[in-house]
């Protein structure tokens, strides 16, 4: 399974989740990947930091151009191969595409600058999925807020349904938790933290992992 | 979470013709074009206008299309009635 996070905007928290989700998986006795084909060094420090822990390790291959390949060929040693893309329009972005199974731009709901990139991304998958059909593309609410009066999600959430063009929403969402930059601050996941919250995060990214895999059913 | 619904990529994915995909990902790296396609013209100036132009070449170091462009911006910007008048006083 191959799962590409892109975005037209950096700092969304494409990295964040990935390794998030790559712990959680590989403690689940999944073998899992990550491909880092941003040119930023977050995945590199995060996996230092790592290194430094007792914690096992979760191999990152580093790939720039048309990296289609390199992630077939990762696919053929593990369960799940996670791909990094830089915040923009790039090679490597489109390359994934051609062999994703799921892509997902994490965008906060609150913010008109991460929504307004969506429209451009939307039109970049859907030419993609010409190249390769079948990859499906989703918009995942992240850093929502945790207060219930916000409305936010569920406004976009009715303007990316009414809009077929637009990569529609998962229903799982992911908040603002403490927890999530945390774990990563010490190079590791939630699911190898103690922390207030903790357990909520968990079981976001569960459900998350859940929802992706009955699109792929 | 039931990890043997993991599935395994399947080869026989649709990839059509490797040149349109090939396209399609080496466009990820293009940069906006901003440069327009030009075309020789020419143009015959007064003596009046011609010193003009290079008085102004000289003050601001810059080639005397440049400055052309820029007048022709700032004629675009001006009101009705002032283009009129710019008009008329070189016309006359």
């Amino acid at each position: 399974m191959i799962i590409l996070f892109g975005s037209h905007k950096g700092g969304v928290g494409k990295t964040t989740l990935i390794a998030n989700l790559a712990v959680m998986l590989q403690k689940k006795t999944a073998s899992v990947a990550i491909v880092r084909a941003d040119k930023n060094q977050d995945l590199e420090v995060w996996t230092r930091f790592r290194a430094e822990k007792d914690v096992p390790d979760i191999p990152v291959m580093t790939c720039y151009g048309d990296i289609s390949k390199d992630i077939r060929k990762l696919e053929t040693v593990t369960d799940v191969v996670f791909v990094d893309t830089a915040g923009h329009d790039s090679m490597e972005l489109r390359s994934a595409l051609t062999v994703a199974d799921i892509f997902l731009t994490p965008v906060k709901p609150s913010s008109l600058l991460e929504i307004a990139t969506l429209d451009g991304l939307s039109s970049i998958v859907r030419e993609a999925q010409k190249k390769n059909s079948s990859v499906q593309g989703f918009t995942l609410f992240n850093r929502c807020p945790t207060s219930s009066f916000n409305t936010d999600a569920q406004d976009l959430a009715e303007y990316l349904k009414t809009n077929p063009e637009m990569l529609p929403p998962l229903r799982s969402c992911v908040s603002d938790l403490r927890p999530y930059e945390k774990a990563i601050n010490q190079g590791l996941g939630v699911h190898e933290v103690r922390a207030k919250n903790a357990s909520k995060a968990k079981g976001q990214l569960e459900l998350l992992f859940t929802e992706i895999q009955t699109k792929l059913d | 979470m039931d990890l043997s619904k993991i599935k395994k990529h399947n080869n026989s994915t649709a990839t059509t013709e490797s040149k349109s995909v090939a396209e399609f990902i080496v466009k990820g790296d293009a940069r906006p074009n901003q440069k327009q396609k030009s075309t020789m013209v020419g143009f015959r100036f007064d003596e009046n206008t011609l010193n003009g132009l290079n008085k102004l070449t000289t003050e601001t170091g810059k080639t005397r299309i440049t400055i052309i462009r820029a007048s022709l911006l700032a004629f675009e910007s001006l009101s009705d009635s002032e283009k009129a008048r710019f008009l008329i006083q070189v016309m006359t």
